[in-house]
């Protein structure tokens, strides 16, 4: 199949700065330069080299620190929204594309609908219900994934059941349910792949905007998008405290989108030139 | 008096919305097909052949008519009952490409027909007769391992066709099943289909646009026309002395096959469509039409001096007439 081609610029440039960005999400876990949520008044507001790699902020914590701590959070919430919304919303195209009919017509009305909210609107719904907080971001940034991922399954599913191996398939006596199983899910697979990664991006982005408002994960727990929010007072006195986490925040997006393009050519079939 | 495998009784399909006059893509056909023997199908496209094959394999559900196998029709079964029938008959499709699963290796396609069987059997029996259906067309054991993409087109319609045959199927439908393959390969899936009759006493029901296709595997043929089949008969008689003017047409522009002189090669073209949907279908395009046919439909009648054989055309007698 593709086994020959070597992989794109955008594949690996993508794969890259996603690898590094994981890779210190996990080294945070257990290990940063300074406890992130420590302060030291005394060292505060330092530019970057100063006091640390990164300086420090209006407290005295290590923005590096910070940072890293910031990208096991907003990795985290992000992969779990994802995961979240795209199986929840998977479960659904696939199951209206083999059902058609009325459900289906219902269901792609109700994405319509979804779609008309922004994610930060229903965020802070859901944060006057439920109480902001990590999982209140979560569970948004999910619901809002639910319709994207409805829409791409379900119109690759039916591309899936257009195929005589389909019929072949209920020629066998293969249910709906089987032939889902069996023959729609491994096939969508790549597009849900690259679908998947690109609202990683996404994800990354939306959650810094609910932690910017205050609708993600509360103090003293560090986060991208409070960082940012935090930084606006000192913009002109310390704009460093703006410009880490803000180019942070940029780089994980650009590495998702160049890691979902790069995918997209190896693995969507319409997009490869000659397979 | 037993019942023939196959007996399709009026049936009709139609597409789309109803509206006044709509074409349909089926109307009263009617067929018996006999164990252990080959019906060609041929026809123009548009002429209802897909349409035919997909009601005759149960994937589809007829506007009105019937479908019986061994005297017991299939659309008045219960869905686990019809379910449990389709171990009788399997169908093999034209796209070699489009109809194995690219995803799925050679043996997992091919077993997946034994889901009908009951009991479902086990790993090691269910291996044992993937092996036996891929070695009956001519391909090898080992090649259950490997993935579609590793074969050539007429390999992959192999592999179609002994998933056809893994459960031992009475009726094989084969829709334009040799259509996309090359002359050299079509020529082997020919001599394959053969051999299952001769060996199996596999009935099969094949459809085509390929007269010359019909020539060589079938023992009886019907001649399709916008839905309806305008003669049937033994292959020999039908091709040597055509009573309906548009069977003559087919063989004139069959390359393979001598034309016939009395009928001009060159017919007006389809026309009218729908628009004059009364009387004769291929009225428009008839050499031979008359007041008779735009006012009554022909229906297939049999004609005295031809046993075995019937046609739709008000004037087949002055095709078949002496000459």
């Amino acid at each position: 199949m593709t086994a020959g081609r070597p992989p794109g610029p955008r594949l690996v440039a993508g794969l890259a700065i996603t690898a590094v960005l994981a890779a210190v999400a996990l080294v945070a876990l257990a290990w940063t330069p300074e406890p992130p949520t420590r302060m030291a008044i005394l060292f505060k507001l330092r530019p970057p080299l100063a006091h640390g790699l990164l300086g420090t902020d209006a407290f005295g914590r290590d923005v590096l620190s910070m940072l890293m701590a910031g990208a096991r959070n907003s990795l985290g919430v992000a992969l779990a929204a994802v995961a979240l919304g795209g199986s929840a919303g998977t479960l659904l195209g696939v199951g209206v594309a083999a059902r058609r009919g009325l459900v289906d017509g219902l269901v792609m009305r109700g994405c319509d609908v979804a779609f008309a909210f922004p994610p930060i609107v229903s965020a802070m719904m859901l944060g006057a219900l439920l109480g902001p907080g990590r999982a209140t971001a979560t569970l948004a940034i999910a619901l809002f994934m639910v319709p994207v991922f409805a829409r791409v399954s379900r119109g690759a599913a039916l591309q899936v059941w257009s195929r005589d191996y389909v019929l072949a398939a209920r020629g066998a006596g293969r249910g709906a349910l089987a032939i889902s199983l069996d023959h729609v899910l491994p096939n969508i697979a790549g597009q849900l792949v690259v679908q998947a990664t690109i609202q990683l991006g996404l994800a990354v982005l939306t959650e810094a905007g609910l932690s910017f408002l205050g609708l993600g994960a509360p103090p003293p727990e560090p986060s991208w998008g409070r960082m940012l929010a935090d930084a606006q007072t000192y913009m002109v006195r310390a704009p460093w405290l703006a410009v880490a986490p803000g180019a942070t925040i940029a780089l994980a997006v650009l590495g998702f989108n160049l890691l979902g393009d790069g995918l997209r050519d190896r693995l969507d079939p319409r997009r490869s030139p000659g397979r | 008096m037993t019942a023939p495998l196959l007996e399709v009784r009026n049936l009709a399909r139609d597409y789309g919305g109803g509206r006044g006059g709509a074409p349909r893509a089926l109307d009263g056909v009617s067929f018996v097909l006999e164990a252990g023997t080959i019906l060609g199908l041929v026809g123009e496209s548009g002429s209802g052949k897909s349409t035919l094959a997909r009601l005759v394999a149960a994937l589809d559900r007829p506007t009105a008519g019937h479908v019986l196998l061994d005297g017991d029709d299939l659309f008045a079964l219960p869905g686990r009952a019809l379910v449990r029938r389709r171990r009788d008959f399997q169908m093999v499709f034209q796209d070699p490409y489009g109809a194995l699963d690219p995803r799925q290796r050679v043996g997992r396609i091919v077993a997946e027909p034994l889901h009908l069987l009951a009991p479902r059997p086990g790993r090691a029996e269910r291996a044992a007769l993937v092996a036996a259906a891929l070695e009956a067309v001519g391909l090898r054991a080992g090649d259950a391992g490997r993935f579609p993409h590793a074969f050539s087109g007429g390999q992959r319609q192999r592999i179609a066709i002994a998933r056809a045959l893994v459960t031992r199927p009475r009726l094989l439908v084969a829709d334009e099943a040799v259509s996309a393959l090359d002359l050299s390969v079509q020529a082997q899936v020919l001599n394959l289909i053969l051999d299952l009759r001769d060996r199996d006493g596999i009935a099969v029901l094949f459809i085509t646009h390929d007269l010359g296709v019909v020539d060589a595997v079938c023992d009886r043929v019907g001649v399709m026309y916008r839905g309806r089949i305008v003669e049937a008969g033994p292959v020999a008689a039908v091709r040597d002395r055509p009573f309906h003017p548009y069977t003559a047409l087919l063989a004139a522009a069959e390359p393979t096959i001598p034309p016939v002189p009395r009928v001009p090669t060159s017919a007006p073209p389809l026309a009218g469509d729908a628009a004059d949907w009364a009387g004769c279908v291929f009225r428009p395009r008839c050499p031979l039409a008359t007041g008779r046919c735009r006012a009554e439909a022909p229906l297939p009648r049999a004609l005295p001096a031809a046993p075995g054989r019937s046609v739709a055309c008000h004037h087949a007698e002055a095709m078949a007439g002496p000459g």
